[in-house]
């Protein structure tokens, strides 16, 4: 059964950013947390513990998968997992764009009604 | 700091803190470190923001975990029924009362109202009903009451998926001996419905002898016997199709076998169950044999109904017996086999 991912929509600002810090592939915990800090221009700017708490919840929800490091000698420090957007987790993300940008484009016609 | 954000880590559940303490931990120790290479202003700012969160992060994952608990045991419990418990049975005699109670129906309704549509529903619903209890035994590692809906389900498959493969090469090899009443030729392509279950139940036979997943099979033997009966329903409707007036006979047979199933269920020797079984699956053959006896004279078929119709009917419905009884005959063969040393050692393992 396919799940339809306007259900787990609106996103909030966090879950985007985690959600968007890993379009591009699998990331550790540390760099998700510095990319969702560098996404937002330092808007969000998560806590360890809050980021696992997200992190927990997009696992639950099938959104994001939790992988093991396949790196046989990682950096020291860092941890040995990682995570990467699920296929419901791409899909979530572009509905939420597109909701987003559909957002954007009537606040953009609607002030410039104003303005006119 | 980092010792002490050690010690906090303490504060979630368990479960929560073997999964990702050390993601945690080590995700702070990098935070730390760039702040610490940022300035002091950096450090105090990050250590505050850890402090202030963690203990909203600890209550959430709590209730998470409850949640989830929760939610386990909503759906697995409902069905972890006692051993030996009248729920435990009446799940496990499902199949076969029920099946035996919608045949007449659709007879009745296919006659009296024509209605495919209702029919078609019904007989959806009921195989439905079976596949969720099958998937929920899956869950639940086969309890002994799930095997049943596995026999059900081998046993469609093997008519409707495997018949077609097993039965192309029989029908290459023998096709110019069809109209020779030759028995053995009879009794080959009487089993090409059968051969998919045969070849289930071989495989059951032999994963119980190799494999530790399948080690509860060969602790009991009389389980795959039972998986096998529960083919037995499916193979009876498939016998009565096109038949007019075989309530009864389809009543009794399913009685039958409903009374077998119950026999086996409460039973506590292996020898007491298997017989009780194969008893009643030849019975509830019989009962189907002597009914097709008995009826076939009064059908109103587009084709002669002589005696000979009659006798090769019967002759089929007791080589159908043959398989199954060939079948649930297997699991008893394997037991007098020598036994492996690497079973032992696995019941050890496991235990």
């Amino acid at each position: 059964m396919s799940i339809d991912p306007l259900s787990y929509l609106p996103l909030t600002e966090p879950t985007f950013y985690i959600l968007l810090s890993l379009a591009p592939g699998r990331k550790h915990g540390y760099a998700i947390l510095k990319d969702v800090k560098d996404l937002s221009r330092e808007r969000v700017n998560l806590s360890t513990s809050t980021l696992y708490t997200a992190v927990g919840r997009l696992l639950d929800q099938d959104l994001i998968e939790r992988l093991d490091d396949d790196d046989e000698d990682p950096s020291p420090g860092l941890p040995r997992k990682s995570y990467a957007l699920s296929e419901l987790g791409r899909r979530v993300l572009e509905a939420e764009a597109v909701r987003l940008q559909g957002m954007v484009r009537e606040a953009r016609l609607r002030l410039r009604e104003d303005e006119a | 700091m980092r010792g002490l954000y050690s010690l906090l880590l303490y504060l979630f559940p368990k479960a929560y803190w073997d999964e990702y303490g050390d993601e945690l931990q080590a995700v702070f120790n990098l935070s730390l470190d760039d702040a610490i290479r940022a300035g002091r202003f950096q450090v105090i700012r990050v250590i505050l923001r850890e402090l202030v969160s963690l203990p909203k992060a600890v209550v959430l994952e709590y209730l998470r975990e409850r949640r989830k608990a929760k939610m386990d045991k909503g759906s697995a419990s409902y069905f972890d029924f006692a051993y030996g418990s009248w729920k435990e049975f009446l799940t496990a005699l499902l199949p076969f009362f029920l099946t035996g109670g919608v045949m007449p129906l659709l007879k009745y309704l296919g006659t009296r109202f024509a209605s495919g549509m209702v029919g078609s529903a019904i007989v959806l619903a009921l195989f439905g009903l079976f596949l969720v209890l099958f998937l929920v035994g899956v869950k639940m590692r086969m309890p002994r009451w799930s095997l049943p809906y596995l026999g059900f389900l081998f046993a469609m498959l093997s008519v409707y998926l495997l018949s077609a493969f097993f039965g192309a090469p029989i029908y290459l090899f023998f096709r110019d001996f069809r109209d020779q009443s030759l028995l053995f030729i009879d009794i080959l392509w009487g089993g090409i419905f059968w051969y998919g279950l045969l070849t289930a139940m071989v495989v059951l036979v032999v994963m119980s002898r190799v494999s530790p997943i399948f080690q509860r099979f060969k602790n009991d033997w009389t389980l795959p016997c039972f998986v096998l009966y529960g083919a037995v329903p499916f193979a009876l409707w498939l016998t009565f199709d096109e038949y007019v007036g075989d309530e009864p006979y389809t009543l009794l047979a399913f009685l039958v076998l409903g009374g077998g199933a119950w026999f086996y269920l409460r039973s506590q020797g292996e020898w007491k169950r298997f017989g009780s079984l194969f008893v009643a699956l030849t019975l509830a053959i019989s009962i189907a044999a002597a009914g097709k006896a008995i009826l076939i004279p009064g059908q109103d078929w587009p084709f002669t109904i002589d005696r000979g119709l009659v006798i090769s009917e019967v002759k089929h419905t007791i080589i159908m017996w043959g398989w199954f009884a060939a079948g649930m005959l297997l699991p008893v063969a394997a037991r007098f086999l020598p036994r492996s040393d690497r079973s032992s050692h696995t019941i050890v393992a496991e235990g």
